[in-house]
């Protein structure tokens, strides 16, 4: 029953490729850049990427659904994509989906964006992890634990995505226990449960360079609005000033 | 040789003992279902701001930051003036562990329906469309994790909106 059902979706995509691929860059949004859609951090499982929201469940075997919401008032439910086991998040990038699971990260592209075409699937080591995408690099940390799958690994991987069809692992930094992390121009920051937020440089962006780690609170996500970096805490809201990256300063904590 | 057979009927001790499970696993860390009144779980409404608890993911829309109350709701956070962050409001939806937002509409999951909330005014948040039983939901007889010790399941508490980590005792329980 699976190999024809691959080789469907294979031959999908081969098509879309064939009538699409000269458009392709012509047609890549990026969502950030719109104004009237919010900003979600590293760990979501929901996303809008233009008339369309696109969510993966935390189940088992988990799906990538499609919703158009152009018309809010009547949402309707367009497509549902078997994905895999254990799907952790969805991160959307210059008309792509990029999905991070337990044991790697798949890439969807949205040339129709009512009906996502798995276009590649990077296999790593067992994990937890979520992952961001900024130029041609895409950076993902995967923390151990046993709900994901007694892994022992905790680790910031860096993968050259240049080449959607073969991404290249080119960097690998250990940490402690890292979960979600965010991109903001030249600065990676990385939330390291139990000691901080760490930030590096990321002028090189294959090569990750620690500058500091702001301690003091649990912090979980981030999302980084302007010159502020608004952080998810085991316990609440706070928000620091990244006016200097490797100085944040504390502003509020809401709990 | 000798020593070895010395031991021998401590060690059968220690296997009975692992035989005997009618006491239960004793003191351990599991899941308990949290439950919700079937009839109350699809009401979206405003109320007014409240500690948070099982603070889950966040979310930034026009200086406001939303923050998930696991299960149970949406904390808004009035950021426009981030060093001044307050509450300002909570909106309750059960079952919910997602939030985006596009144009003054924010787009959640209520138990395994997915509903569109025009927040146009912060607080007075109206429903406006919902994509009925499209997600998995959360399951009614057991946490989502194996290996674990839970609290079984009693339907006549109500529908089961999410699952805590707990202390049990002797749970009767696992999957």
């Amino acid at each position: 029953m699976k190999i024809p059902y691959k080789y469907s979706l294979l031959m999908a995509a081969l098509a879309i490729l064939l009538c699409f691929g000269c458009s392709k860059n012509s047609s890549s949004t990026d969502p950030g850049l719109v104004s009237n859609t919010g900003t979600g951090g590293s760990l979501a499982k929901f996303t809008i990427v233009g008339d369309y929201m696109y969510a993966v469940d935390g189940s088992n075997s988990s799906y990538l659904y499609a919703f158009n919401i152009s018309d809010s008032s009547k949402i309707t439910f367009v497509s549902k994509t078997y994905i895999g086991f254990g799907i952790e998040t969805i991160f959307p990038y210059n008309n792509k989906l990029f999905i991070a699971s337990n044991t790697g990260m798949f890439i969807y592209q949205l040339n129709n964006p009512a009906q996502p075409v798995q276009e590649n699937y990077v296999n790593h080591f067992n994990g937890c992890d979520p992952v961001v995408v900024s130029g041609n690099y895409a950076y993902l940390t995967i923390h151990g634990g046993t709900r994901c799958n007694g892994s022992t690994i905790n680790q910031l991987q860096v993968y050259d995505v240049s080449s959607l069809y073969y991404p290249q692992l080119v960097h690998t930094v250990n940490l402690d226990n890292p979960f979600g992390l965010a991109v903001h121009n030249n600065y990676l920051f990385v939330c390291d449960n139990g000691t901080g937020i760490r930030t590096f440089d990321i002028s090189n962006p294959m090569i990750p360079q620690q500058l500091s780690i702001t301690t003091g609170e649990n912090f979980v996500d981030l999302i980084p609005i302007d010159s502020i970096l608004v952080c998810m805490l085991t316990d609440g809201v706070s928000f620091y000033d990244m006016k200097q990256p490797e100085n944040l300063i504390h502003l509020k904590t809401v709990q | 040789m000798l020593r070895v057979i010395k031991y021998i009927p401590i060690i059968a001790l220690l296997l009975l003992g692992a035989c005997n499970t009618n006491s239960g696993p004793g003191e351990v860390m599991g899941y308990a279902p949290v439950y919700a009144d079937s009839s109350t779980i699809k009401i979206i409404q405003f109320e007014s701001a409240r500690p948070t608890e099982n603070a889950g993911k966040i979310y930034y829309y026009k200086g406001f930051t939303f923050q998930v109350e696991t299960g149970k709701g949406i904390h808004i956070i009035n950021s426009l003036v981030p060093e001044n962050a307050s509450k300002i409001g909570f909106i309750t939806v059960y079952g919910c562990s997602e939030i985006s937002i596009k144009n003054d509409v924010l787009y959640t999951n209520n138990m395994s329906d997915l509903v569109s909330i025009n927040i146009s005014d912060i607080t007075h948040p109206v429903p406006t469309s919902r994509v009925q039983q499209v997600f998995p939901g959360v399951s009614q007889t057991s946490p989502p994790h194996q290996g674990v010790y839970f609290e079984c399941v009693d339907p006549n508490l109500g529908t089961v909106i999410g699952w805590t980590e707990k202390l049990l005792v002797n749970p009767k329980c696992k999957r």
